[in-house]
């Protein structure tokens, strides 16, 4: 019968983990030892059959659920970025932003055109007043989109204490 | 929405770098791509789905932030995996009860003599297909502590040395030693001799 | 200075075309009445309810709230119409804890308010297309979910 130290040093030789004379030690001792042996072996067996089979899982939420948050975050972190930048950036770029006002101007002229004809839906139109509010301080929410649902969603989350 | 069908086809080395220029377009395809391998290593540690759902989604934020450190040593999905196990260690920590860790401490001692092999089984000679042995194998990972479980998990899936896994659970290697043999033990209730045949 | 010359010419036109398509579609769009359903709705794992007071859930709906949550199984609890005129407000109850104060801000766009016991709880404002759907959403006890999805009735 082997000592929980044995098998405790059996199983650190099963994963690779002797080195030099302790895994020398125990070779030695496997070689006279049959019982260890087939003890070793079951061990490696099972080690392999539970690394083989594993369950796969997928994520429970949508793509668009899953992201919202995430994507959420990170536009807060850039907008803070952006808020710390120097303005004298603003300085070496007076060159382009005439053309620059000039096409949105021309764009979202056409825009409001295109909008005001019947039967036509722009995606864009769907990101205008978007405001989101949520006034109690037990309350949470953030709201994403799932465009291939033609869905907007406000998710409300009630904090527990 | 961003559109991701241009970017399906775009290998994660190139979606990191467009990620690290600030693309967030790129670095979405890449939770999309890798969140179910992510959710799962959470899953297989805390065991439970709202943990590890709001646990991954973290890791991705700190994972948007910590691009520029990630120098494609190890794969991408390596690197963000890794992030996730020290998210869940961390968890662990912070809900871990005394009193439940000392009871299994006590089991695990007095183990004495007895074998690692499997004493009982319902039909020994009955071949599990596959799906049920994960079955089983998901279940007896479900009943051991989450301390015994995190060590079992980044040994056998996670391919972690035992001194990797003492370092990242803050353990001694002693102790990784011995919960990881006693997980095993657990979890060799539920496998037979048929079932290893092909592993041996 | 020529390329500057042909850009203030672009502002210049960018800006009365701007103010022309403006000035028509706010003539369009601005007493426009809003006729909306608000449906309340119940999401649940669990077996199939006896409940009397839940009813089948439209097929349209039930299959987008089934594409992007997780819950298999979705009830209509009540449902009301609302015609809310331009610059007024109007406001339904959709349970005994539920009410949704509707105000129509003109061109398309409303502020949907929803009030939880009295409390207002959240304040959206929401461009509305004909087939979009509005949904305030979260989770209820037992892992369950409530939902109240706003759109343009059908014409």
């Amino acid at each position: 019968m082997m000592t929980e130290d044995q098998k405790l040093r059996l199983q650190a030789w099963v994963d690779g983990e002797l080195h030099g004379r302790e895994r020398r030690q125990v070779e030695s001792w496997l070689a006279q030892d049959a019982g260890a042996q087939a003890w070793a072996a079951q061990l490696r067996a099972a080690a392999r059959c539970l690394a083989a089979n594993e369950t796969p899982r997928q994520v429970p939420q949508s793509r668009e659920f899953y992201w919202s948050k995430i994507g959420r975050a990170i536009e807060l972190e850039l907008a803070a970025d952006e808020a710390v930048k120097p303005s004298t950036r603003w300085l070496s770029w007076r060159l382009w932003w005439l053309p620059a006002a000039a096409l949105s101007l021309l764009a979202l002229g056409g825009f409001v055109l295109l909008r005001s004809l019947p039967d036509r839906q722009s995606p864009a139109v769907l990101a205008v007043a978007s405001e989101l509010e949520t006034p109690l301080k037990e309350v949470s929410s953030f709201s994403f989109r799932a465009d291939s649902e033609r869905m907007t969603v406000v998710w409300v989350n009630f904090r527990s204490d | 929405m961003s559109r991701q069908s241009d970017l399906a086809s775009v290998e994660d080395k190139a979606l990191v770098t467009a990620a690290q220029d600030g693309s967030t377009a790129a670095f979405e395809e890449l939770v999309m791509r890798h969140r179910d391998q992510l959710y799962a290593r959470a899953f297989s540690i805390l065991r439970n789905e709202d943990e590890a759902v709001d646990l991954t989604q973290e890791a991705w934020i700190k994972i948007w932030r910590r691009l520029g450190q990630f120098q494609g040593g190890s794969g991408f999905a390596t690197w963000a995996t890794r992030v996730v196990i020290n998210l869940c260690l961390d968890q662990l920590r912070k809900k871990r009860r005394r009193a439940e860790e000392s009871i299994e401490q006590i089991s695990e001692e007095s183990g004495g003599v007895e074998q690692f092999l499997p004493s009982e089984t319902a039909n020994p000679t009955l071949r599990l297909e596959q799906a049920e042995l994960r079955e089983h194998i998901d279940a007896g990972l479900a009943q051991l502590s989450p301390e015994h479980r995190a060590v079992l998990v980044l040994h056998a899936f996670e391919g972690l040395e035992y001194k990797e896994i003492a370092r990242r659970v803050g353990c001694s290697l002693g102790t990784v030693m011995s919960r990881l043999f006693y997980a095993r033990r657990r979890l060799a209730a539920v496998l037979n001799d048929e079932d290893l045949q092909n592993f041996r | 200075m020529h390329i500057l010359t042909c850009l203030r010419r672009g502002i210049v036109l960018g800006t009365l075309l701007l103010a022309g398509a403006l000035t028509a579609v706010m003539a369009a769009e601005a007493e426009a009445e809003l006729q909306l359903d608000a449906v309340l709705v119940w999401g649940t794992n669990g077996p199939q309810t006896e409940n009397p007071k839940l009813k089948a859930l439209r097929v349209e709906i039930r299959q987008k709230l089934q594409a992007v949550f997780k819950w298999t199984d979705y009830y209509e609890v009540d449902r009301k119409a609302l015609k809310v005129a331009a610059k007024q407000t109007r406001k339904v109850r959709l349970s005994p804890k539920c009410e949704i104060a509707v105000e129509n801000l003109g061109r398309s766009t409303i502020e949907v308010r929803l009030y939880g016991e009295g409390k207002l709880v959240v304040r959206k404002k929401q461009t509305l297309t004909p087939g979009e759907l509005l949904v305030l959403a979260g989770e209820d006890r037992n892992d369950t979910a409530w939902f109240v999805v706003i759109s343009l009735k059908p014409a």
